[in-house]
């Protein structure tokens, strides 16, 4: 019995020593110094081409904001788009190859074959992670961007990636868009009471069970158009299952949720009728092409889902704001297509509101 | 045996998205052993050496570990049915490695959390079996699958918290398995423990076969069983760890590979450990070959290892006439 103990333990030593020795030889290798450089926003140096003409990005909200940029320079998609997604992006666009993102399906070879320019790396985690990525596509500069999956902390990555591709002005106009909004709710928001303030809930999967807690970046949206976030449990960050009967202790006078199941079947179950939300009929389904206005991710496509959430949330404060007109703004801004007063008019009507 | 496994490792290098010639592969080798100046694009370069060379020698030695930890224990337990992670290895992994994902770790960390955790989950089943006064070697099986299915809970429930477009995504894919990210360190780090592992149980491999034979009789010959069990399993539990730390969870290996081996070479544990090690390689080398050339995403490497190895396992089972006595 001894023995045997004495060997584990040895061995599990010998373990630790091999892998503290890898770790410090990982921290060893990286960089290389030569006259066109750029920061990235990790803080690494990085050697960047002399023109950025073509670019994969290896994370949704990066993709996003490549897309709003300078949709013409991407080569493909880090992930497979829905029927649904596509149908506000023209077929140059959505037809682009897919091969795979950073967390899940990268097809390194397929990336480099072909042939950017630059990669994107959306919050790729520590210094360490990021140089791991760049060691996969060897010469071709891997640039790590930081906040463009937080609707509160979104503008510098905008002007970072603005930069790098050649296009301050389009970034300018999009952080213009964001700033003017945003100004607009917040100072309407900041003559609701506290006591006058609606409480959301958000919900995910078809049972609509799903949902984050409050203080959530995919929930930023609640906060910043002066909703209360239903979810009051610890846990911050992540996702959470929540069961019926918290909800109906919540009572929300508003669901805001992104699953088509979950809106058409609401009304009609039976273990949702006594939900102020539902027996107000305020509950709405967010707009998914060609990204979803509210998260998911959680970055630069949900700067469309401020004005939209804020009339979700209070029609009677921004009777003013005009919906119809700032989605059609954004659309042929940023998601380079022009949708005819139909296309609007289905698209808020389709999401739930009454008047916009 | 070892010669076809020569040929797919050098064919390995010309398979992939991105067309490179046997002509550059060669020319790439030679400039990087400074034979010549070569005059290859950097893409070349990276393709060959960061991306193709890691997944290869990783795929063989992942599929050897497997392979041959799979073989010992089947010899060790005298039942077929034992893969190496029966002892709870994976499932323990799995928990380390969703832990440090939750916690937004870095790719090192989520490593070593993974390899900690498996190495935890089989040290609380190895002392658990110990303490039951039934020390048989299915005690330990049966501990084993206690502690396996608490830490597949411990997962599930890191699952069930995690952040569904981010987190959750990152644990899921790790759960398949997949070599794409492995990059020349890991190779290094991941491959010191493995070769230990792997030397010891082949310097120990005619034991295995007196194992074999049950625990009394091997007694009566004068060997020290507990001693040799407690090595065989720190070994196999070491050598899989390591492999399942860095690619994820890859299954099916393990159990299918030393069947092969023994269908080819009979049950003596002296030629079945190396062949399992040949054939390990070469089944994870061929099947990792498939992942990252038949879709420009990457299909992740346990689905087509479980995919085609039960079909392939089924067909054997019926085909052969292999006896377990």
């Amino acid at each position: 019995m001894n023995n045997q103990k004495t060997l584990i333990i040895i061995a599990i030593a010998i373990i630790v020593v091999i892998a503290l020795i890898g770790t410090y030889m990982a921290y060893q290798g990286a960089g290389s110094i030569s006259n066109n450089q750029i920061t990235d926003m990790i803080g690494r140096t990085v050697d960047m081409p002399a023109e950025v003409n073509r670019v994969y990005s290896l994370s949704s909200s990066s993709t996003v904001q490549l897309y709003m940029l300078a949709p013409d320079k991407m080569v493909g998609w880090d992930a497979q788009r829905s029927k649904e997604e596509n149908v506000y992006m023209s077929a140059k666009y959505k037809n682009l190859p897919v091969y795979g993102g950073g967390k899940k399906d990268a097809n390194y070879e397929s990336i480099i074959s072909s042939n950017p320019d630059i990669i994107l790396i959306g919050h790729g985690g520590t210094v360490e992670d990021v140089n791991k990525i760049q060691q996969k596509f060897g010469h071709i500069p891997a640039l790590d961007v930081e906040g463009d999956n937080n609707l509160t902390s979104i503008v510098p990555s905008i002007k970072f990636l603005g930069n790098i591709l050649g296009e301050s002005n389009k970034a300018e106009e999009l952080i213009d868009y964001y700033n003017r909004i945003l100004n607009q709710v917040n100072s309407t928001v900041a003559t609701i009471p506290e006591n006058e303030k609606k409480k959301v809930y958000y919900a995910q999967d078809p049972d609509g069970l799903k949902s984050y807690a409050a203080g959530a970046q995919h929930t930023n949206l609640i906060d910043i158009c002066g909703g209360v976030n239903a979810v009051q449990v610890p846990i911050k960050k992540g996702g959470v299952a929540v069961s019926m009967e918290l909800i109906i202790k919540w009572n929300p006078d508003v669901i805001i949720t992104s699953n088509q199941q979950f809106y058409k079947t609401v009304y009609s179950n039976p273990q949702w009728q006594t939900i102020n939300a539902v027996k107000n009929k305020e509950v709405y389904l967010v707009p998914q092409s060609p990204y979803n206005w509210f998260e998911g991710p959680p970055g630069a496509n949900t700067i469309m889902g401020i004005p939209w959430t804020a009339k979700v949330l209070y029609p009677d404060k921004f009777k003013d704001m005009d919906l119809k007109g700032l989605t059609k703004e954004f659309y042929s801004n940023f998601y380079h297509y022009n949708l005819t007063d139909e296309q609007v008019t289905d698209i808020l009507s389709c999401s739930g509101l009454k008047e916009f | 045996m070892i010669i076809p496994l020569i040929l797919l490792f050098f064919i390995s290098f010309l398979i992939g998205r991105y067309p490179v010639s046997p002509n550059e592969v060669i020319m790439a080798i030679a400039s990087k052993l400074s034979l010549i100046n070569s005059t290859l694009s950097p893409a070349v370069n990276t393709i060959i050496f960061d991306i193709r060379l890691p997944r290869i020698l990783a795929a063989m030695m992942v599929g050897a570990s497997l392979s041959v930890a799979g073989a010992s224990f089947q010899g060790l337990f005298q039942n077929p049915l034992v893969s190496p992670d029966k002892l709870g290895v994976s499932a323990g992994a799995g928990f380390g490695a969703a832990f440090a994902i939750l916690f937004s770790a870095s790719v090192f960390m989520i490593q070593f959390s993974a390899f900690a955790w498996g190495i935890i989950a089989v040290g609380l089943t190895y002392f658990l079996g110990r303490t039951f006064k039934g020390t048989s070697m299915l005690t330990l099986v049966l501990c084993g699958i206690a502690v396996a299915s608490f830490f597949s809970a411990l997962l599930s429930l890191i699952k069930y918290v995690a952040d569904p477009y981010g987190q959750l995504q990152t644990i899921v894919f790790w759960l398949m398995g997949s070599l794409a990210s492995v990059n020349n360190l890991d190779i290094i780090i991941m491959g010191i423990p493995i070769a230990i592992g792997t030397i010891i149980l082949l310097l120990i491999r005619w034991r295995i076969n007196v194992l074999s034979m049950g625990e009394e009789e091997a007694q009566t010959l004068g060997v020290n069983t507990k001693r040799l069990q407690a090595i065989i399993i720190i070994c196999c539990t070491i050598v899989t760890a390591s492999a399942v730390s860095i690619c994820g969870i890859i299954g099916w290996i393990g159990l299918v590979i030393p069947h092969i081996a023994r269908m080819i070479v009979g049950p003596d544990h002296k030629v079945l450990l190396p062949a399992s090690i040949i054939l390990g390689a070469f089944f994870l080398l061929l099947i990792d070959n498939v992942a990252r050339t038949i879709t420009t995403t990457e299909i992740p490497l346990g689905i087509l290892t479980a995919i085609i190895g039960a079909p392939f396992f089924l067909y054997l089972l019926m085909k052969s006439k292999e006896v377990w006595s």
